[in-house]
């Protein structure tokens, strides 16, 4: 809590106030500042603890108010500018917290408390060059305390990764910490740890390895005593880097002695061990270090045996084991041939699974060490894996797993088996057998974890997941929908034994949402206890079906859970830059720097704000004036794209779903990359639709309200608003005619990504009503500007009929029955939701644009109107009967709509999905078919869901569409 | 068969497989980040051969004078990776590294329903010393067992110091609204 340095009368006169704030009871805070107030009207820490207050009451006019007035008189009292700083903190003014203690410092130059303040409040907005002058002052006003040197220093370094250019960063920020640590050096004033660190890390970032080496050996070394073995192993990672392979085998092999099982010191000393022998590395005789080089793989093989007996007695030890593999992999890549001198990899890998092969971890550790094996060793090693694992055995009768660990052996031998592609090699019937016999054996292993705490897994899960991967297998051949929701049944029936089980609940998101039933995936996403940074990593899991499936509460729901997430974080994150100078962890520094900056530019995060704001744009507004208000609110600049794409991080995790996919088919680098750039093409494709309508929105404003400015925004380069609406009309064009590749379902697998809405929209041209309207709009704004006499004959045709003409045809080619005859009975047609899902937010979108026409044009007809009453006869332009038909063709249209969508909704139609067979049923048991009830149940409040979502938004724009009329 | 290694603000990435384990709590990125800046060695990480994060142990050392010493502030190894003996290979460098800072003990807290874990603590030497009501809160608030670990420093051992514990200075939460900033920098 609150650790005041000096109390005064001063101090205790405002301790209420401080008190009510740390309670959160800012109403009574508010009262206590007035009460001080009252005494003394100057007090400036009253009032700046008043407006705290209101600012958490959420009464920011008021506070901000009082800050303003405080912050003119230039406070220089600590408690003041402390108070002031969280204030500006809360509302993230970074640069206010800089002015303020930049005229406090000016007033006092010679306080140490404020140059820190001041110094900190760099750190905020990043200003690394001020930081360096202001941590300068501070050295020459405290010469004693390093912090403030170092700091200056760090500052620099900062500067250096900064840098545009690398060479001036090495050129000049770097030799310039360097220089300035190494006086320190000389002159023996290093202090700390912290400080020979940084010195450490500007070696480093020199490339001076050397250098690097010969201070972690010298006695600064012996700073280093925080981290656990850091001097030993950064001198280690030294001698790699410096080629200096017979130092860095012994320092390695050393540390492997006390360390037998951590594995990238493995790595490192058979990479040392193997680069000596391709030089064939003679030891010198006199070198007393001999002993302790292994420059031969026989010598490295001794050395691992060695290791292995030395931990006979205890628990074996997994790395020593994988260490014989790891060499004979290593070779394998260095040399670029298969070499089988140093051990039979499927003998090793076999002794391996006989060891660990009951442990969940086995089939993980192995799977490196899969792909050197050739074609033939694969057959091979599984074969002898089945042979020894009596389960394997498909004879009657069929035979249980007697305990866990058998049964971990088979599930070992199963995922090994899947890895390396057998599973793709067998028959539709014979993988549907396969599945069938995991499914039988999860329910049998159940006995091993009944008394199980809901907390905990159950063992026998992983036969589950291994059948529904193999049932998604022939899905994804067969796009058999029965099968899907099959797995669907045995997923939520698995669930209920192992509540926690995160895999089960990913996997049936997934399933849900491709039979386009988004409902019962909120209860499975909270069930995971999906928060904080996972917001950014597993946002993904619904983000992109719950606006594509029309569940449009929830997707407000969940893109403003994401944001918040986003927004506050960078707001937070801020003080621990501040700490991590404070401590001296000046190596998190720039891992801060750079961790903010992923979150800043994460793809999810720029996904969800423009999924976000078109939604918030269509949902709510039945009229133009609701739209106009709503793109104010939203403060666009439609001639610039806020996002930039080549900096943009994908931080989603697919990692987490997949473990035993074969990589012949499965490279998920690969499958992320390209689903990434399908992501920032479809994200582009968004944030110019949204620009188009703000651009629009903006004109038709514009036309009539004097005020040019544009939307909030300063328009410099003084466009006019409908050239950036034409520009902004080819770049989407342009941006479509080179991404048509997309136009084809990605179809990723099933583990991966799921596709975006690009191939959706491309197949059924929705950018062509989007611009068709954008071009009427435009039109009616030539109108406008040159005269209603200057009607072109082909754009009045293009008015009356294109656009309604390309609406009625998508919603014709689209709209069908929920529940479609197949042969072997009835099945959900899934793809429908997406389907008119798009069509009714482009229903939406141009509706904006056809409410841009109406307030262009409406003037002009009041116009005419007027002029025509006092001048009988005049000629009636066309363009306003062709812009009511126009409407009355977007009215049908949507009109037919609406009712395609009604139709969707099961209860409408009073259809009962669980009587419809549409896969079968698990037993005739009562529980059974209860329990599938409930399901069937879930699926159809969903498709209802969607349906009445759909239908009031499209009801919405009924009432828009109706007072768009020009009378 | 394990890299371990410091935790680093990439690795929040990537945790989902251990983190998504019901008893693991995913905290906001302030606590992780508090914890890097402040106690980097003593926020550690285990990876496996195929670069899976298999668990992490993240702690600080804390109190003053006679109550100098570490606490461990979350402990989660992911299912598959479990009976290894991971969670007591991560004990031990906490303790290691706290045997070097000079604590005189390391304690932690502990939901009293997580048998398995309160096991394995008591097999690795640990006792209880207190019962904290509702420690943790949610839809069911739960009591913590307080464990604690003597370190030997002391003559007679600790127990008698550690009822000065207070169980806010320890809380696994941010600390409260900084008014004043001190100056020590580098603590």
């Amino acid at each position: 809590m609150a650790s005041r340095s000096h109390v005064d009368v001063n101090e205790r006169r405002l301790r209420p106030i401080y008190d009510c704030l740390d309670n959160g009871n800012n109403k009574k805070a508010i009262q206590e500042a007035d009460k001080v107030l009252k005494k003394q009207k100057t007090c400036q820490t009253a009032k700046v603890l008043k407006a705290l207050a209101l600012l958490r009451l959420g009464r920011q006019d008021e506070s901000s108010q009082l800050l303003v007035e405080v912050h003119a008189e230039h406070p220089t009292e600590e408690a003041t500018l402390q108070a002031m700083a969280i204030c500006y903190r809360e509302v993230h003014k970074m640069d206010l917290i800089v002015d303020m203690y930049e005229n406090a410092h000016k007033a006092r130059p010679d306080n140490e408390d404020i140059l820190s303040a001041l110094f900190m409040s760099y750190v905020r907005t990043g200003n690394h060059q001020k930081q360096q002058q202001t941590a300068m002052l501070l050295h020459k006003l405290k010469p004693q305390k390093n912090p403030y040197y170092f700091w200056a220093i760090m500052s620099i370094v900062m500067q250096a990764h900064n840098c545009k250019d690398p060479k001036l960063s090495k050129t000049m920020y770097l030799p310039l910490a360097e220089k300035m640590t190494e006086k320190y050096v000389k002159e023996s004033k290093i202090e700390a740890e912290a400080e020979v660190r940084l010195y450490l890390i500007i070696l480093e970032l020199l490339e001076k390895w050397d250098a690097a080496l010969e201070l972690l050996q010298g006695h600064l070394g012996d700073k280093f005593v925080s981290e656990l073995n850091f001097r030993e192993q950064t001198v280690a990672e030294l001698y790699v880097k410096l080629k200096k392979w017979p130092e860095a085998n012994a320092a390695y092999k050393n540390m492997l002695k006390k360390n037998p099982d951590q594995w990238n010191y493995w790595q490192e000393y058979v990479k040392a061990t193997i680069e000596l022998c391709e030089v064939q590395y003679k030891p010198h005789p006199e070198d007393e270090r001999n002993e302790e080089i292994d420059c031969t793989e026989e010598q490295a093989i001794i050395f691992i045996n060695d290791c292995i007996k030395s931990c006979k007695d205890d628990r074996p030890l997994r790395g020593p084991y994988l260490a014989q593999l790891e060499l004979i992999r290593q070779g394998q890549n260095r040399r670029n041939e298969t070499d089988r001198r140093f051990g039979d990899p499927v003998e090793l890998l076999k002794i391996y699974f006989d060891l660990f092969g009951d442990r969940t971890c086995c089939f993980s550790d192995v799977k490196l060490f899969l792909q050197m094996l050739t074609e033939v060793e694969q057959s091979r090693f599984i074969q002898s894996l089945e042979n020894s694992c009596s389960l394997c055995n498909s004879g009657e009768p069929k035979k249980y797993a007697e305990n866990v660990n058998e049964m971990q052996r088979h599930t070992t031998v199963l995922q090994t088996s899947r890895y390396l592609g057998f599973h793709d090699k067998l028959s539709t019937e014979g993988k549907l057998a396969l599945a069938e016999d995991l499914l039988d054996r999860h329910k049998n292993g159940l006995k091993f974890g009944e008394n199980f705490l809901s907390t905990e897994l159950q063992p026998s899960d992983i036969y589950l997941l291994l059948a529904s991967d193999i049932f998604i297998d022939v899905c994804q051949k067969t796009a058999n929908s029965k099968l899907i929701w099959q797995i669907v049944i045995h997923l939520e029936k698995g669930l209920k034994k192992s509540p926690s089980n995160f895999q089960m609940k990913l996997i049936l998101i997934k399933l849900y949402c491709t039979m386009g039933a988004f409902g019962p995936c909120p209860v499975l996403y909270d069930g995971m206890e999906i928060k904080h940074v996972m917001n950014d990593t597993l946002g993904h899991v619904v983000s992109n079906h719950v606006a594509r499936l029309g569940h449009y509460t929830a997707a407000c729901a969940m893109y403003g859970t994401m944001l918040r997430f986003f927004t506050v974080n960078h707001k937070e994150t801020t003080e621990y830059l501040i700490s991590s100078y404070k401590f001296g962890s000046f190596a998190k520094i720039h891992e801060f720097v750079k961790f903010r900056e992923k979150l800043q530019n994460s793809l999810q995060y720029a996904s969800a704000t423009a999924e976000r704001m078109l939604l918030d744009l269509v949902l709510e507004t039945d009229s133009h004036t609701k739209t106009e208000q709503m793109i104010t609110y939203m403060e666009i600049d439609p001639e610039k794209d806020k996002t930039e794409y080549d900096e943009l991080c994908d931080n989603r995790d697919f990692a987490v779903m997949t473990n035993c996919e074969p990589p012949s088919r499965f490279n998920l680098k690969e499958l992320q990359k390209k689903s990434f750039e399908e992501e920032k093409t479809w994200l582009k494709v968004r944030n110019l639709t949204m620009r188009i309508l703000a651009a629009a929105v903006i004109l038709g404003r514009e036309l009539n309200v004097e005020n040019h400015k544009k939307n909030g925004v300063e328009n410099g380069a003084n466009k006019s608003m409908s050239e950036i609406c034409s520009s902004l009309k080819s770049q989407l064009e342009n941006h479509l005619e080179s991404h048509q590749c997309w136009s084809q379902d990605p179809k990723y697998p099933f583990q991966m990504a799921f596709r975006t809405r690009l191939c959706t929209y491309l197949q059924s041209e929705h950018h062509k009503l989007l611009l068709g309207m954008l071009d009427n709009v435009l039109y009616a704004s030539t109108l406008q500007d040159n005269g209603i006499d200057q009607t072109d004959s082909v754009k009045e045709e293009k008015l009356k009929t294109c656009v309604p003409s390309l609406l009625d045809g998508l919603v014709s080619k689209h709209k069908c029955s929920l529940v479609r005859e197949q042969e072997n009975g009835q099945c959900i047609n899934a793809d429908v939701f997406e389907n008119l899902v798009l069509c009714a937010e482009s229903v939406s979108h141009i509706t904006v644009l056809a409410g841009v026409c109406h307030r262009i044009l409406k003037p002009i007809k009041t116009a005419f109107n007027r002029r025509n009453k006092k001048k009988k006869g005049l000629k009636l332009p066309p363009t306003f009967e062709h812009y009511n038909q126009m409407l009355t063709g977007l009215e049908k249209a949507t009109l037919d709509l609406h009712e395609a969508v009604r139709k969707l909704d099961p209860v409408f139609l009073s259809i009962d999905l669980s009587s419809l067979k549409l896969t079968d049923s698990l037993s005739n048991k009562k529980e059974d078919v209860e329990f599938e009830n409930e399901i069937w149940k879930k699926v159809e409040q969903s498709y209802q869901q969607s349906s009445v979502e759909v239908t009031e938004l499209l009801h919405k724009k009924m009432q828009y569409l109706a007072s768009l009329k020009l009378l | 068969m394990t890299t371990i290694r410091p935790f680093t603000c990439d690795d929040l990435f990537r945790f989902n497989n251990v983190n998504l384990d019901p008893l693991t709590e995913t905290y906001g990125l302030p606590f992780y980040m508090q914890y890097l800046a402040h106690w980097p060695e003593y926020f550690q990480i285990a990876e496996s051969p195929s670069g899976e994060i298999m668990g992490y142990i993240m702690g600080k050392a804390e109190g003053s004078g006679d109550l100098w010493h570490g606490h461990v502030t979350a402990l989660t190894v992911a299912p598959e990776f479990r009976r290894l003996g991971l969670a007591a290979k991560l004990m031990n460098i906490l303790e290691e590294i706290s045997e070097k800072k000079r604590c005189y003990f390391v304690d932690l807290f502990v939901r009293v329903s997580n048998k398995v874990a309160v096991d394995m603590y008591n097999k690795l030497g640990y006792s209880m010393y207190r019962r904290v009501i509702e420690y943790y809160s949610g839809d069911v608030d739960e009591d913590a067992f307080g464990l604690y670990y003597d370190m030997q420093l002391h003559e007679g051992g600790m127990l008698d110091q550690l009822h000065l514990l207070d169980v806010h200075q320890v809380e696994d939460d941010l600390s409260h609204q900084v008014w004043f900033q001190d100056h020590n920098n580098y603590i």
